[in-house]
C-alpha cells in the first residue's frame, strides 16, 4: 500500500492546533533581551544626528546602536545587491533601519525607540518610477532580461490583421505572512546561534557569516515551524544582521521581532510594474507577433528585477516574440520574491491582453488560447518534456460549465450582483536544486529522516515521510522528520515549489540506498 | 479646557518618568483555571504577559492592533483579543488560552476537526482560529456557511485555509447536533 | 507607549471627579479605541481609569416607550438582544456589520459613539500633518488620498468621516445620549452630538472632557420597527463603510410611506441625517424605486465631493432607495 497518494492527516497537526508548535518568537532563551528598530522617516538623504540620551536613560534600556557606534561589518549579501547595515549615514529610502535599541522588556524597547530623535539632511527623492520611465535600465540578476525570436515589428506591420497594444499597471504587493519577520541571536563565545523565521536557513547562514566575516561553520541557524513566508523570508535583509550585531553589543541574546508596519519595508515586496503588451494576430486568432515589456521600480543601491515578461517567451505559439524587463532606480526599498513572482504578475498582463484580443476578434477566449497552444517552447524551439495544458482547458471548461457563459460583459446577474466570468492561464518555473538528507532506521523499525529544510505550511512533515515510507516499505506513521537546523544535511530553500521534487529526491535516494543495505 | 488637553502633551513621547524605575503593578490573573500572581508593567498587553511571562506561547502576535485575530483568547468565556487587552485590566477575569482547551490530553472536538479537515497550513493563525471557532460553535453561529464566515471574519489566514476552517466548524456543529 | 498609572473606579461620580481634577486622565472601557491610541502614541495619558466595574451602566432596558442602553453594554450583547432585534432591527444589523466578533465582545456602546472621527493620515506611523492629531499642522487628506473622505460638512481643516455604524442608526432613530458631568446630567440628541470639523477638528463631539456617557435612549416608533442598515464597502467584512444608510419607514395599508427617517454614514464628520429627504418621501409608495429616487435627489444639493470620492453621491442615493425598500420588505438584502 503506497503512502504517496493517501490522504494522510498532517503529523504536525496536533502540535499546530494545540499551540505546541514552536515558532521563532516562542523559543525560550535564558537572559533574553528585546530589540526595536527606529526606521528613517525621509526617503533620501543623510542622518546628521541621533539623540539617544533620553532613550539611554529610560528604564530597562541596555544599548542604542546607530551607524555612529555599530560594530563594523561587511556588506550583507542579497540577490539583488548587498546591504550596508548601519555602516554609514546614508538614507536610501523611508523605512530603513537607522537605530536599534535593546532593553530588558518588549515595552521598554518600544518606549525607548520613541525617545530616540533622529535629525536628517533631506535630499531630493525620486519616488514614482512612472515619472522616470525614460531612465529605465537593464539589470540581470539571474536571467537575461531580454529575448527575441522572429521580427515583431515586421509581423505587426505586414501580417497582423488585428492588434491589441495596451499598458497594464500592477500595484505593490506585500507577502504579509501572519508571522512577522523575527530573529533571535545568541552568541556563545565566537559561535552564533540564529533562530530565524526564514525560508532558507542555509541562505541566512551564508549571508550572516559573510557579513560578520565568520566561517559558516560557526553560525548555526534554527527554526522548527515558520508562520508563512510567501517570499518575504527568502533572502537576507538588514533585520537578520541587526539581531546578532545587537547581541554582540549587549552581550546577551536579543530577540528582534518587527511590528507589522515595519515589515513593509523590512524585506522585499513585489514592486509595482508598468507592462506593455502588444499582440497581433490574424482574423482567425492565430498569433503572429507578441511583444511584452515590463518596468519596475527598484532601490537606488540594488537591482531587483521583476521579470514579468518572461512568461511570454514560452506561453503561446507565435513566430515573433520579444520580451524586455527593465528597472528604474528610485528612493524606495528594493523588491523581493512575492508569490507568485515574475511570471505571476506577468501572466496577468498577458492574459488580459489575450482577453482583449478575444473581444476584438469576437472569438471565445478559451478558443483563442487553444488555437495558440504551444507544442514546443516558441522562443527556444525545444519540446516540452510534458504538457497537459490542453487537458486542463478541456476539463476546466467542463467542470466550470464554460459553455453556459454569456460572453457579453454585464450580461450575467445573480440577485443584486453582476457576475463576471473569464479564464486565464498561468505558468511558473519549478526549479530542482540539489539537496541532501539522512535516513536512519532503528532496531524497532522506526525511521528518522533528517534534512535541513523548513516547514512553512506546505506539509513537509507529511510529504517527506511519505516518500521515505514508500521507499522503505514501511507505514508512513513509522517515519519521523527532523528539520530546520544547519547541523543537518543541507537542503535548498522552501520556495519556488522546489521542496517535494528537490528535497524529496534526496530523501528518496537516501531511503533507497538504506533499503539496499 | 479643550479636548486636546486630555490627550497628554501633544504627540511627542513624554520624558515623564524617564530615569525612574517603571512601577510595576501586582495583578492576579486566572489563566486556564490557575491563579498566577505577577508584577506587570501597566503598559503590557495580555498577549505579551501570556507569552513572555507565563510561557504560554500558543497565543500569537501579528498585527498588534486588533485586526488579525491571531491573539484571540477567551475572557470570561467570550472570544477577545489579547493584543488589545491591558494585562492589568484582565485581573479577576477568567482567561482561557489555546493551551487550556484540550482536557486530560484529549483534543477539543474543534481541534480534532481542524486536524481531520486539514484546516491549516503554516499553523500560525491556527490557535486564534480555534479559539474563535469554539466561540462560534458554542454560541450557535453555525447555521450556514455565510454565518460561519461572518462570525469568523475577525481571524485572518494568509495560507488561505478558510474553506477547510469552515468545513471543520460545520463538522463539529453537525456532530453536536447528532449527539 | 509612555508609562501610566492604572486604577479601577467604583462609581460614575468618581469618574466625573477624576476627569474634572486631572486633564491627563482617560477612561478605559472596552479599550478597542484607547489601546490603539496608546500604542500609536496618539494619546499619552498619565492615568488610565478603568470604568468597567461601574455599577448600573451595563443594562439593556426595553419598555413600551423606548429602549435604554447602558454605556457599558457590549456591542455583541446589544446585537443579540431578542427584543432589540424585534423592535429596532437596524440596531443589530449595524452592530453585526461592525468590526469582528472579538471586538464586539470587548467594545462598549459608549466607547463606540466616542470613536474618533479619523482617516488613515491620523494614524500614520510617521506623523503626517493632521489637524486632529496636532492642531494647526494641516490636513494631509486635503489634496491627498481622499476616496474614503467626507462629501458633506467638511472644512479645509478636516475631511474625515466617523467610523461608527450604530451611531448612524441611533441618529436616524432620534436617539439621545445621556451625559453625567460635574454639574449633573444632560441629554443630547445623537444628531447634535457630533460636531462639524469647522476650525477645530480636534473636537469630535459636544461632550465635555469632564463628562461621562452613562447611556443611550431610543424612542419606540413604527419607523424603528421597520428600520434597516445597509453598509456598502469594498470587502464583505472588517472594513469601514464607503457609504452606509440607516433608514426606516412607517407605511400605510397600501405601502405608501407615512413617515421616514434617513441617515448616512461614511459621508461626514458624524452621522448625516437627511431631514429634507425624510419629508419628500412621504406619500411615495415604497415599491416605487424611481419615485423614491426622484424624491431624495434634492437632499444632495449641498454635497461637496472631493477629487476621488464623487462616486459616493450616486452610491448614497442608490443605497438609500435600497435600504428603504429592504426595511419595508420589498427588496432583498
Amino acid at each position: 500500500m503506497s503512502a504517496i497518494g493517501l490522504p494522510l492527516t498532517r503529523p504536525d497537526g496536533p502540535a499546530k492546533v494545540t499551540g505546541a508548535a514552536r515558532y521563532v518568537a516562542d523559543t525560550p532563551v535564558d537572559g533574553l533581551t528585546h530589540a526595536a528598530l527606529v526606521m528613517s522617516s525621509i526617503p533620501a538623504g543623510r542622518v546628521t544626528a541621533i539623540d539617544t540620551a533620553a532613550a539611554l536613560a529610560a528604564a530597562g534600556v541596555l544599548a542604542v546602536i546607530t551607524h555612529e557606534n555599530a560594530p563594523r561589518v561587511a556588506p550583507l549579501p542579497n540577490t539583488s545587491g548587498p546591504f550596508d547595515v548601519l555602516q554609514n549615514d546614508a538614507v536610501l529610502h523611508e523605512g530603513q533601519a537607522v537605530a536599534v535599541i535593546v532593553a530588558e522588556t518588549y515595552e521598554q524597547a518600544q518606549h525607548g525607540a520613541e525617545l530616540i530623535e533622529v535629525s536628517y539632511e533631506r535630499q531630493d527623492a525620486r519616488l514614482d518610477f512612472r515619472d522616470h520611465l525614460d531612465d529605465a535600465v537593464s539589470v540581470n540578476t539571474f536571467q537575461d532580461p531580454d529575448s527575441t525570436v522572429g521580427d515583431v515589428d515586421a509581423a505587426l506591420a505586414a501580417v497582423a490583421e488585428v492588434v491589441v497594444d495596451e499598458v497594464y499597471r500592477t500595484a505593490d504587493r506585500h507577502q504579509n505572512p501572519m508571522e512577522n519577520l523575527v530573529t533571535i541571536a545568541e552568541w556563545r563565545e565566537d559561535d552564533l546561534i540564529l533562530h530565524s523565521a526564514t525560508q532558507w536557513i542555509w541562505g541566512d547562514r551564508a549571508a550572516v557569516a559573510a557579513a560578520l566575516s565568520m566561517p559558516v561553520e560557526r553560525v548555526r541557524v534554527i527554526n522548527e515551524f515558520v508562520g508563512g513566508g510567501f517570499g518575504a523570508k527568502v533572502d537576507a535583509f538588514p533585520y537578520l544582521l541587526l539581531a546578532p550585531m545587537a547581541a554582540r553589543v549587549v552581550g546577551r541574546p536579543v530577540r528582534l521581532a518587527l511590528p507589522k508596519a515595519q515589515t513593509y519595508t523590512g524585506s522585499g515586496r513585489q514592486p509595482a510594474t508598468e507592462q506593455r503588451v502588444t499582440v497581433g494576430s490574424r482574423r482567425s486568432g492565430t498569433l503572429v507577433a507578441l511583444r511584452h515589456t515590463s518596468v519596475n521600480p527598484t532601490s537606488v543601491d540594488a537591482g531587483w528585477v521583476e521579470y514579468s515578461s518572461v512568461c511570454s517567451r514560452s506561453m503561446y505559439a507565435c513566430p515573433a516574440i520579444e520580451t524586455r524587463n527593465r528597472v528604474v532606480h528610485v528612493n524606495l526599498p528594493r523588491g523581493g520574491p512575492m508569490r507568485a513572482p515574475h511570471e505571476g504578475v506577468g501572466m496577468a498582463a498577458l492574459e488580459i491582453a489575450m482577453d482583449e484580443l478575444a473581444v476584438a476578434l469576437d472569438l471565445d477566449p478559451l478558443k483563442l488560447r487553444i488555437r495558440n497552444h504551444a507544442d514546443q517552447d516558441p522562443t527556444r524551439g525545444v519540446p516540452f518534456s510534458s504538457k497537459r495544458l490542453l487537458d486542463c482547458y478541456a476539463r476546466g471548461a467542463e467542470r466550470f460549465g464554460w459553455a453556459a457563459r454569456y460572453p457579453e460583459p454585464r450580461s450575467m446577474r445573480d440577485g443584486h450582483d453582476l457576475i463576471g466570468w473569464g479564464m486565464a492561464s498561468a505558468t511558473m518555473p519549478s526549479p530542482r536544486v540539489g539537496s541532501a538528507a539522512r535516513v536512519t532506521i532503528d532496531e524497532h523499525g522506526d525511521v528518522l529522516v533528517e534534512t535541513g529544510t523548513q516547514e512553512i505550511g506546505t506539509g513537509v512533515h507529511t510529504i517527506l515521510p511519505q516518500i521515505a515510507a514508500d521507499a522503505l516499505g514501511v507505514a508512513a506513521t513509522r517515519v519521523h522528520l527532523v528539520l530546520g537546523d544547519t547541523t543537518l544535511p543541507m537542503a535548498f530553500g522552501s520556495y519556488g515549489s522546489s521542496t517535494t521534487i528537490g528535497v524529496g529526491s534526496a530523501v528518496l535516494d537516501a531511503a533507497r540506498k538504506l533499503r539496499a543495505r | 479646557m479643550s479636548a486636546t488637553e486630555s490627550f497628554g502633551t501633544g504627540t511627542k513621547a513624554s520624558a515623564r518618568p524617564v530615569g525612574a524605575a517603571v512601577s510595576c503593578v501586582q495583578v492576579t490573573l486566572v489563566v486556564n483555571g490557575a491563579e498566577r500572581r505577577l508584577d506587570v508593567d501597566p503598559r503590557s498587553m495580555l498577549v505579551d504577559v501570556l507569552r513572555d511571562r507565563l510561557g504560554l506561547t500558543g497565543t500569537k502576535k501579528c498585527c498588534e492592533r486588533g485586526e488579525c485575530g491571531v491573539c484571540t483568547v477567551h475572557v470570561d468565556g467570550r472570544a477577545a483579543l489579547s493584543c488589545m487587552t491591558l494585562a492589568v485590566a484582565a485581573e479577576d477575569r477568567e482567561i482561557t488560552t489555546i493551551e487550556g482547551l484540550a482536557t486530560d490530553g484529549d483534543l477539543h472536538p474543534v481541534q480534532r476537526a481542524f486536524v481531520e479537515e486539514d484546516s491549516f497550513q503554516c499553523g500560525y493563525c491556527t490557535p486564534g482560529q480555534v479559539m474563535s471557532a469554539v466561540a462560534c460553535v458554542d454560541g450557535g453561529h453555525t447555521g450556514s456557511k455565510e454565518e460561519i464566515k461572518e462570525f469568523m471574519s475577525g481571524n485572518i489566514c494568509r495560507c488561505s485555509a478558510y474553506p477547510q476552517i469552515v468545513a471543520a466548524i460545520q463538522a463539529v456543529a453537525v456532530s453536536a447536533r447528532d449527539r | 507607549m509612555d508609562f501610566f498609572a492604572y486604577e479601577r473606579l467604583s462609581a460614575p461620580a468618581v469618574a466625573v471627579s477624576a476627569l474634572r481634577d486631572d486633564p491627563h486622565a482617560v477612561l478605559l472601557a472596552g479599550g478597542t479605541e484607547l489601546v490603539n491610541w496608546l500604542k500609536d502614541g496618539i494619546m499619552r495619558p498619565a492615568r488610565v481609569l478603568d470604568i468597567n466595574g461601574l455599577p448600573g451602566l451595563d443594562a439593556i432596558e426595553v419598555e413600551a416607550s423606548g429602549l435604554r442602553i447602558g454605556a457599558l453594554v457590549r456591542m455583541s450583547d446589544l446585537a443579540a438582544h431578542p427584543e432589540v432585534r424585534r423592535d429596532y432591527p437596524a440596531i443589530p444589523e449595524a452592530l453585526l456589520r461592525s468590526a469582528s466578533q472579538q471586538l464586539r465582545n470587548m467594545a462598549s456602546m459608549g466607547g463606540n459613539l466616542l470613536q474618533r472621527t479619523r482617516c488613515p493620515y491620523f494614524r500614520a506611523e510617521i506623523e503626517l500633518p493632521c489637524n486632529k492629531r496636532a492642531p494647526g499642522s494641516g490636513c494631509s487628506a486635503l489634496g491627498g488620498e481622499d476616496r474614503s473622505m467626507a462629501i458633506f460638512g467638511w472644512s479645509e481643516h478636516c475631511i474625515a468621516t466617523h467610523p461608527s455604524d450604530v451611531a448612524v442608526v441611533l441618529a436616524a432613530l432620534d436617539a439621545e445620549v445621556t451625559l453625567q458631568g460635574p454639574d449633573g446630567f444632560r441629554s443630547v440628541p445623537v444628531t447634535s452630538f457630533y460636531r462639524l470639523p469647522g476650525a477645530e477638528p480636534q473636537r469630535d463631539t459636544v461632550k465635555e472632557p469632564t463628562e461621562l456617557i452613562t447611556g443611550i435612549t431610543v424612542p419606540a416608533s413604527a419607523v424603528a420597527q421597520r428600520s434597516w442598515y445597509l453598509k456598502v464597502r469594498e470587502r464583505t467584512s472588517y472594513e469601514f463603510a464607503l457609504v452606509s444608510v440607516a433608514a426606516g419607514a412607517e407605511l400605510d395599508g397600501s405601502g405608501t410611506i407615512r413617515e421616514a427617517r434617513i441617515a448616512l454614514g461614511g459621508v461626514a464628520h458624524g452621522p448625516w441625517r437627511l431631514p429634507a429627504a425624510e419629508r419628500s418621501v412621504i406619500d411615495v409608495r415604497v415599491d416605487d424605486r424611481d419615485g423614491l429616487r426622484a424624491a431624495i435627489e434634492d437632499a444632495f444639493s449641498d454635497a461637496r465631493p472631493r477629487r476621488d470620492n464623487g462616486f459616493k453621491v450616486e452610491l448614497a442615493k442608490r443605497a438609500i432607495v435600497r435600504t428603504l425598500q429592504t426595511a419595508a420588505g420589498v427588496a432583498a438584502e
